[in-house]
């Protein structure tokens, strides 16, 4: 989640939608930024019971590390 | 018009209310309500003092002078909130685990108990998180010469004034800090009465931001639509402006880095956490808090633009925009917000620092010195732990209010908050390879920092004394 959560805000993705466009009047840049910031804490909200406890999450840690760096 | 004087005297008045505060949940915290006390939402409320008086004054700035970069400073945060479960948790669980009392305990002890490492890591600390309480003591002079003057052009003000002022207010957090950060020695290093202090400010500032938010948009914008369609007449490019570039990815890895890295981020996320499962709560609401302090930034700023005397410091926007329209109580009240988010972020970070001075720098040496002599009882050791944090509490905050005094209080709010963020950030290489890199040895993490640091003091601390000191600007310019 917090991948794709990075890519949604990084170029070359979110220069997808810096463009000449209002949402209901709002720059579309603008409702895009705090539309995916809105999903990421939705989202997070949703997983916040399901995951589970202890490190078995090995796989996904060696995942993230990489689109940190 | 308010006087200065009853400005000083709310702001007062409002830290013996915080000081009440903290000291009657420090009784509750251990009896039976000190449950609430350690509560996930407490334990979200303070980690919100990510939010100081940059953000509050200084977001709406940056909005106004660069558009959309101050989006980054909080996806970063929330990024790393949402991913709680793998670097967070983990962080959490050792510190719980080891019982890590600081940025620098955690990464000497998880490279073999090396001390040397320790007292780098101090150091960086220290000189990395000056310029953050100087960015402070600028924020709350500045904003008590703007509500007391009702000036809305940014004036130089009377400097040696604002000097006095900057003083007598690193006095005032230094004093409340020793008071509730050194009035026992834990050896988990929690203090509930503050963190509880820290929540409800974080309270305070988001209703008051919130509150000023809702009067510019809806009782002088007239609607979101209609302010976001002056935002090209107001000079912020909404459209096609391009910011998406290194800048953009530097500042969210930086923010991002900077969550972990603070020492108070550190302290109130890793050393004070009850439980490691309210990061699961932590996780969702704590972006919710950031986003909830930036929804008004855009319009704030759009509107400040376009309705105020070209030449505002965009920075006040947020006090000037009420005082502008006669809305004193408004003004007053997002002022008290301001000033918690400023004193929420000294005494937190004074306390992070004062407790990896004492352990790390003043104990080895103090044991040292005293190695011929016996200790009978614990009393004198820790007399001696407390008073080299109260020493250190001091320390850090006069060496705040240096960098204040001696950059003149210039440059923006974002500008010189950046300078901290790219000084801590030195850390997340030591820290992703104490949690993950079993291999990595003491040297190469000492080696790495030290390269950090020497870069950083040289490109981005050095540079910002250019504008008081001619011998800086004359090797800023010219090169050594």
């Amino acid at each position: 989640m917090p991948v794709v959560g990075a890519m949604l805000v990084m170029p070359p993705l979110v220069l997808l939608f810096d463009v000449q466009v209002d949402v209901f009047g709002v720059p579309l840049i603008v409702a895009y930024l705090f539309g995916t910031w809105l999903a990421l804490i939705v989202a997070s909200f949703v997983l916040r019971k399901r995951l589970p406890n202890g490190d078995g999450d090995e796989l996904q840690m060696a995942d993230d590390k990489e689109t940190r760096s | 018009m308010i006087s200065a004087n009853l400005v000083i005297l709310i702001a007062v008045s409002y830290v013996i209310l915080l000081f009440a505060l903290a000291y009657f949940s420090e009784r509750w915290a251990e009896g039976d309500q000190g449950k609430f006390l350690r509560s996930p939402l407490i334990y979200t409320l303070a980690i919100s003092v990510y939010c100081t008086s940059w953000t509050f004054y200084g977001a709406v700035g940056s909005a106004a002078r660069n558009g959309l970069e101050f989006f980054a400073i909080y996806l970063g945060p929330t990024l790393v909130f949402v991913g709680w479960w793998f670097g967070l948790r983990k962080l959490v669980r050792i510190g719980q685990n080891q019982r890590i009392t600081s940025v620098a305990d955690l990464i000497s002890s998880r490279f073999g108990k090396s001390n040397r490492l320790a007292v780098l890591v101090t150091l960086i600390a220290v000189l990395g998180t000056t310029p953050y309480i100087a960015l402070q003591l600028k924020a709350i002079t500045t904003s008590l010469f703007v509500i007391s003057t009702d000036s809305l052009i940014a004036a130089e003000g009377d400097r040696a004034n604002d000097n006095r002022l900057a003083l007598g207010v690193a006095a005032g957090m230094a004093l409340f800090t020793i008071l509730f950060g050194t009035r026992n020695v834990d050896a988990k290093e929690q203090h509930h009465g503050v963190v509880a202090a820290i929540a409800f400010e974080a309270i305070v500032k988001l209703i008051a931001l919130l509150s000023v938010g809702f009067f510019v948009v809806f009782g002088i914008g007239g609607g979101f639509g209609e302010i976001f369609a002056k935002a090209e007449s107001a000079g912020v490019m909404l459209h096609e402006n391009g910011g998406f570039g290194t800048r953009w990815v530097t500042i969210v890895v930086l923010s991002a880095a900077a969550i972990i890295c603070l020492p108070r981020q550190f302290q109130v996320t890793v050393v004070e956490a009850p439980n490691e499962n309210h990061l699961r709560t932590a996780s969702w609401a704590f972006p919710l808090y950031l986003l909830g302090m930036s929804v008004f930034t855009l319009p704030i700023a759009i509107v400040g633009l376009n309705l105020l005397p070209a030449g505002s410091d965009p920075d006040m926007f947020v006090l000037t925009l009420p005082l502008a329209y006669n809305q004193e109580a408004l003004a007053l009240f997002a002022f008290i917000g301001g000033f918690s988010s400023a004193t929420s972020m000294i005494i937190i970070a004074s306390i992070a620092l004062s407790i990896m001075v004492s352990n790390h720098i003043v104990m080895p040496i103090a044991l040292r010195m005293r190695l011929g002599q016996s200790e009978e009882d614990g009393q004198g050791v820790t007399n001696l732990v407390l008073n080299s944090r109260r020493f250190s509490i001091c320390a850090v905050l006069a060496l705040g209010f240096l960098y204040f005094w001696l950059t003149n209080g210039s440059g923006a709010l974002a500008l010189i908050g950046l300078i901290s963020f790219a000084g801590v950030a030195q850390f997340l290489p030591a820290i992703v390879a104490a949690l993950y890199w079993r291999d990595a040895t003491s040297k190469g993490a000492g080696v790495g920092l030290a390269a950090g640091f020497a870069v950083w003091a040289y490109t981005l601390f050095l540079p910002s004394f250019h504008e008081t000191s001619i011998w800086v600007a004359d090797w800023v310019a010219n090169g050594p």
